[in-house]
């Protein structure tokens, strides 16, 4: 029995979930990242963008540059995840085996199902207008026996298309590719590639299998095997358990003032807290990131002993770890909090500690409480409060500047 | 060096040192045992291991051709002898290397000199005390299960030794559970002693020293010594203070359970095995007369089982890692173990309920906070 693997794309997501929210955004040039003047990077960018040149993952700076005139929207990432999980359940009414890869991304098993919904092709240009329908998004499909073909198809197929590669005909249409389009041929294997004069994958399938391996090592397999079209078959429907949950932030500007740092590292430890106890879990290590204004980047961690999930705990440990990286005295650019190591949490009581202990869970009980009914900043620690209080007179500097 | 011995007996030296010897060391040369060949009229074979916190001597009987002495893989002369017969065995340096012969196998080992041999502590054993090997028996066994293990927090991975006049009491935990046994045994010391022990030191001593004898002690600042006849250990203490325990041993907890101890102790077996596998929480539920045990697991069922009890209060719900419930129940030596208890959230003690004169064993674990 054929497989009939789907990979499917939403086009342009956050561009599309917010052209939905407010209409006069279609057919400007958009770009969904980081407020105007700010220093993020582009997370989405609509088709009119890309016309300029801008892509994601490039500094909103640079996408002004190009594009003065496109319209910068802050992106909210509840918005996109409620969608995106919405989304996933209209594919789950097709299929039990559903894995999202990502919040825009899906892969769909939809082997067999042609005994109860006539042809695959069929089936996966219902599902696509189903989605078209209910939410008003684009998005485009590849269908394929594997999923690096489907991947591969499903790029081809857009903006709103739709492509099947037949079974048996995989590595006749891998060969007419450019390497660099395949996924998993990053910079680095790509240069290496075009230094052996190899441009697309067709140049590939004239290689042997031992020269490949003897040259690239068990890579050398990979690319053999993906040069004719052979990908991974399996679609899981159920995520592995998170291993660690952290945050990070860029700053709008390069700091090496100490509260202004200790704001932040309290409010990313609060994330990472709140997240850990919302998952019942506590996490053993406390990773502290962080980026100076000369794009070197040190990581450091330390241990929280038998696991905690106290956002003053991870604050503290984070904090010891920050402080001997600021005497490099180069200012701050990035500052990101990680707790792994995650188990469930027990609630053991500690002999020596069980009084402060109890109080500690009471209180953070409490304030998750609040804060899932009145939002996050409902309630704040003077240190993050001060935070915001530092951030407007500097955001007022920037407008000046602009 | 050219000595004979028996295979078993020198095998069986050689297990007994293994366990000291390191797994991983940036030291190559505590990877090997060092090998004394004694003169004298009672020749005999002193081996040597150590991995620079424990060191072990033990010694056994050899016909001693020619004196020397030698290191050489620990773990690779184990292997060895455990595959030879049990037949005289005669090791021999020749060169730089050593040579066993055994019947009709020979073979041959590379060696490290002794001078490269870190220097076995030299101190000695004036002033010593000694204790009835039983008795150090007792006081090892039924506390150090509940040692720490975690780095963080080394003191707590040591046994507390605590000795006066009239009492030796060993006391272990790890911050979630405590267990104490005091034996009463007149002690020679000058003054009160409290020093905080690896356990190996002294599980080692309590493996290698005969059951009927006695040992000898000695404690300087550091170092901790034990010697029975030709076997002498040394460790070094752990440093720092060991938390004040006695403050929260809940003497005064007055719900007041009597229970039969390998009942309950099944019953925990039982409900274990469909307890969560990180946090082995169990439910006690604690009403007239009688204790109701049950386990409720996500994904993997639940289970519950009723057993008597001598109980008269309030009922109490209460859960524990069950594990560590378990772990008291196995060294307890009374058919009936007494449980004491005030609230769901603090610590209960847990006592053999008939008491000994000779011994006083305790025990308090702590709940698990289950939230609300």
């Amino acid at each position: 029995m054929d497989r009939h693997i789907v990979h499917i794309d939403m086009d342009a997501f956050f561009v599309s979930v917010e052209r939905t929210r407010d209409p006069s955004l279609i057919g400007k040039p958009v770009v969904v990242g980081a407020v105007e003047g700010s220093r993020g990077v582009v997370t989405s960018a609509s088709y009119e963008a890309r016309r300029y040149g801008i892509h994601s993952a490039m500094p909103v700076a640079a996408a002004r540059r190009l594009c003065p005139h496109a319209v910068f929207v802050p992106g909210s990432l509840g918005v996109y995840s409620r969608v995106s999980r919405a989304i996933r359940g209209i594919f789950e009414t097709w299929s039990p085996l559903v894995e999202m890869t990502s919040i825009d991304e899906a892969y769909i098993d939809l082997t067999g199902f042609d005994r109860c919904y006539g042809p695959v092709l069929g089936t996966v240009d219902r599902i696509l207008r189903q989605v078209r329908e209910t939410f008003g998004l684009e998005l485009s499909a590849g269908v394929a026996t594997n999923r690096l073909v489907a991947k591969i198809a499903s790029k081809t197929a857009k903006p709103s298309g739709l492509l099947r590669v037949l079974p048996g005909c995989e590595e006749a249409f891998m060969a007419t590719l450019p390497l660099g389009r395949v996924p998993g041929v990053g910079d680095s294997l790509g240069a290496r590639l075009s230094g052996l004069g190899l441009s697309t994958v067709g140049e590939l399938q004239r290689l042997d299998h031992d020269l490949l391996v003897r040259v690239f090592g068990a890579t050398g397999e990979w690319l053999y095997a993906m040069a004719r079209g052979k990908g991974g078959l399996r679609v899981e429907s159920e995520r592995p358990p998170a291993k660690s949950v952290g945050h990070s932030v860029t700053f709008s500007e390069d700091t090496v003032d100490r509260r202004f740092l200790d704001g932040v590292l309290y409010h990313l430890a609060e994330k990472v807290g709140a997240r850990v106890r919302r998952k019942g879990m506590v996490g053993k290590t406390v990773t502290l990131r962080l980026r100076y204004s000369d794009f070197k980047t040190v990581t450091r961690a330390a241990s929280a002993g038998a696991g905690t999930n106290c956002d003053s705990e991870i604050f503290e440990k984070a904090r010891a770890l920050m402080l001997p990286l600021l005497e490099r005295r180069v200012r701050v650019r990035l500052l990101g909090v990680t707790l792994s190591g995650l188990r469930p949490a027990d609630g053991q009581l500690g002999l020596f500690t069980a009084g402060s202990q109890v109080r500690s869970l009471r209180f953070y009980r409490t304030l998750d409480r609040l804060r899932e009914k009145y939002g996050f900043s409902s309630v704040r620690k003077g240190r993050a409060i001060w935070l915001e209080n530092w951030r407007r007179p500097s955001g007022e500097a920037r407008q000046k500047a602009v | 060096m050219k000595i004979s011995v028996v295979k078993d007996n020198l095998l069986h030296a050689v297990s007994a040192l293994s366990p000291i010897v390191p797994t991983k060391s940036t030291m190559p040369v505590l990877f090997n045992i060092l090998l004394e060949a004694e003169p004298g009229e009672n020749g005999g074979l002193r081996l040597i291991a150590t991995d620079l916190d424990i060191s072990l001597s033990y010694r056994i009987k050899a016909t001693v051709q020619k004196i020397g002495s030698t290191t050489v893989s620990a773990r690779k002369l184990g292997e060895i002898l455990g595959a030879l017969p049990n037949a005289p065995v005669t090791l021999e340096q020749v060169d730089e290397k050593l040579k066993i012969v055994c019947e009709k196998s020979s073979f041959i080992l590379p060696t490290l000199p002794k001078s490269d041999y870190p220097l076995f502590p030299d101190k000695s054993f004036e002033g010593a005390f000694s204790i009835p090997n039983a008795t150090l028996r007792k006081l090892v066994s039924s506390s150090s299960y509940a040692a720490g293990k975690d780095e963080d927090r080394p003191i707590l991975k040591g046994i507390l030794w605590e000795i006066t006049h009239e009492e030796s009491s060993m006391v272990c935990t790890n911050g979630h559970r405590l267990a104490k046994m005091a034996c009463v045994e007149e002690m020679k010391v000058e003054a009160p002693v409290s020093v905080v022990v690896p356990p190996k030191a002294l599980e080692m001593a309590e493996k290698l020293c005969s059951p009927e004898g006695s040992v000898e002690v000695v404690i300087d600042g550091h170092h901790l010594g034990l010697r029975e006849g030709d076997t002498v250990i040394f460790s070094r203490l752990i440093e720092g203070t060991y938390p004040n325990y006695e403050q929260v041993i809940p003497f005064y907890n007055n719900r007041i359970a009597i229970i039969d101890t390998a009942k309950i102790s099944e019953a925990l077996r039982r409900m274990l095995i469909l307890a969560n596998t990180v946090t082995h929480r169990v439910r006690l539920y604690f009403s007239a007369n009688q204790v109701d045990i049950s386990v409720k697991t996500e994904d993997l069922g639940e289970g519950e089982e009723n057993i008597e009890a001598e109980y008269k209060d309030e009922p109490l719900e209460i859960y524990f890692n069950g594990s560590y419930l378990v772990d008291v129940l196995k060294f307890m030596d009374s058919e009936q173990v007494k449980i004491c208890m005030q609230t769901s959230e603090s610590g209960i003690l847990i006592v053999p309920a008939k008491e000994s004169e000779r011994q006083r064993y305790l025990n308090v674990i702590m709940p698990l906070k289950v939230a609300e």
